[in-house]
């Protein structure tokens, strides 16, 4: 039993590592990094809900993400602001409701486990369903990425080029929010609600400081998460501490290592530059 | 009741017929009462100061800003309902195009993406399209580069790429804004002999530029704004 326990906690930390690095570079890159935190914040308040609710938050924290991603466009519209401020007054009231919903949950020992686990992670309590769903959505995302490759690049690259030329930006940028809150929604359960984002751009900030291709940002992003959440997830088991602060560490250590070396090659090239003009 | 009959959409690339655009939040339209038709073949050039209206000319003509009034057809379409498909068959060359040093995107993909919108799901470029890459980046000058990030080359060299990757869509339109601004008088020479070439071979070229001391060889119209308007339209 508690092999099959560390087997799901290595596979699903693996998993949302990959999927969190991965739609954090695509977001990163589009500049839709407070569109990521809000969603995150509604996946928070969701899963917050069901707690209240003594209801499974899995299934609450992707309703709101979907609500969400359904009403930001068409508010950010209707009241003639930009979608990053909206963005912002959704996330104060998510994070507003969150505690609301936390405070509000019966005092029992079985919600207060229940609250740990959607604020700072519970690796060891992911079942057989979500494991089926985070396996599931890291296959959607594989084909998301090989099916709409050249036009994701495109979109990525410079978004006013890409509608210049007839492809469907918009339907693009959507998949990509909606596929990040579902992301952030089913990975909750390993990072927590507060430190998902360590494991959103942690590792993709590492990946641009490494490559200069898109494409192996992409696949480095990916890497670096899983590297991190399965860091995270040895770091919190050897020294009993929660695991979504460990991975918080371990993916800030990356980038840490990360931007000292890219920042120690681009010395290096500058002064070999400098002494071959010098010969 | 739509002005422009089928009959002028087989002469002319282009139709604009009483034409006003206004951007999200202006009151002033930044384009009025624009008439222009520009034939299949033709390259115009489009002139005058800053703030005349020649960027969102472009913009309107491609379906980039919704008109607010009157007529567009663009190689037989109607703008802006049949905005996605014109575009399939038009580049693009904006102004903004600049990338930091930072952006993760080599020479040879920033290209190869001009070719995506012909794309269809699970599909990637196949080897003579590739070829097709690889001779838009040599017609350009800049084939040796095409391993390099883009961010890390000069505005001139990121300007060649750009035209090649206008090029290498095979477009019936070329909707050029400010094509040779970071180039050097020798480069802008060449790429402007590049254009004329370019059009000889049927393609029909609109582009702005505020810079009328070179005028590429095959030019045909100048067309100068001024506050929105087009003030004049003189045969070369």
């Amino acid at each position: 039993m508690i092999s099959l326990i560390l087997t799901y906690a290595v596979i699903s930390s693996i998993v949302s590592g990959a999927l969190c690095g991965t739609s954090g570079a695509l977001l990163m890159r589009l500049r839709l990094t407070t569109i990521g935190f809000l969603m995150a914040h509604a996946a928070l308040a969701g899963a917050a809900l069901g707690v209240y609710l003594e209801m499974d938050p899995v299934p609450l924290s992707l309703l709101l993400v979907v609500i969400t991603g359904l009403i930001l466009g068409p508010l950010s519209d209707a009241l003639r602001l930009p979608s990053d401020l909206v963005s912002m007054t959704l996330f104060s009231l998510y994070t507003a409701l969150a505690l609301i919903f936390v405070y509000l949950s019966p005092g029992t020992a079985l919600s207060a486990e229940a609250v740990s686990s959607i604020l700072w992670g519970s690796v060891l309590a992911v079942t057989t369903g979500l494991l089926t769903l985070l396996l599931t959505l890291l296959i959607i995302m594989i084909l998301f990425l090989l099916a709409f490759r050249l036009q994701l690049l495109a979109v990525l690259y410079n978004q006013k080029l890409a509608e210049a030329e007839g492809i469907p930006v918009s339907a693009i940028m959507y998949s990509l929010i909606f596929l990040g809150g579902v992301i952030v929604a089913l990975t909750l359960r390993v990072t927590g609600g507060f430190l998902v984002f360590s494991l959103l751009f942690n590792p993709s900030a590492a990946a641009f400081q490494i490559s200069d291709d898109m494409r192996k940002v992409i696949i480095l992003s990916a890497v670096l998460g899983a590297l991190s959440a399965q860091m995270g997830l040895i770091l919190s088991l050897s020294l009993d501490l929660p695991v979504g602060a460990s991975i918080a560490l371990m993916s800030s250590a990356m980038l840490a290592v990360t931007s000292l070396v890219s920042k120690m090659k681009e010395t290096l090239a500058h002064k070999s530059a400098k002494r071959g003009i010098e010969m | 009741m739509k002005l422009v009959s089928i009959d002028v959409t087989r002469e002319y690339a282009v139709v604009l017929e009483n034409v006003y655009a206004t951007y999200v939040g202006e009151n002033k339209p930044a384009i009025r009462k624009i008439n222009l038709k520009i034939r299949y073949g033709d390259f115009v050039l489009i002139t005058g100061p800053n703030g005349a209206g020649k960027t969102t000319l472009l913009e309107t003509i491609l379906g980039l800003l919704k008109p607010t009034a009157g007529d567009i057809l663009v190689l037989g379409l109607r703008i802006p309902e049949e905005a996605r498909l014109v575009r399939r068959y038009c580049s693009y060359v904006p102004q903004d195009f600049m990338s930091s040093v930072s952006e993760p995107f080599l020479v040879k993909y920033v290209v190869a993406m001009g070719l995506a919108s012909k794309k269809g799901v699970f599909e990637g470029l196949s080897a003579s399209e590739w070829e097709e890459v690889y001779k838009a980046l040599r017609m350009f000058g800049v084939e040796d580069l095409a391993e390099r990030p883009i961010g890390k080359l000069s505005g001139g060299q990121q300007q060649r790429v750009i035209l090649a990757r206008a090029f290498v869509r095979r477009p019936r339109l070329l909707i050029l804004d400010e094509p040779l601004s970071y180039l050097d008088k020798e480069a802008k020479v060449e790429v402007s002999d590049l254009l004329s070439k370019i059009n000889r071979d049927g393609v029909t070229i609109i582009m702005v530029s505020h810079d009328t001391s070179i005028i590429p060889e095959e030019c045909d119209f100048l067309v100068f704004m001024e506050e929105g308007t087009i003030k004049e339209v003189r045969e070369i």
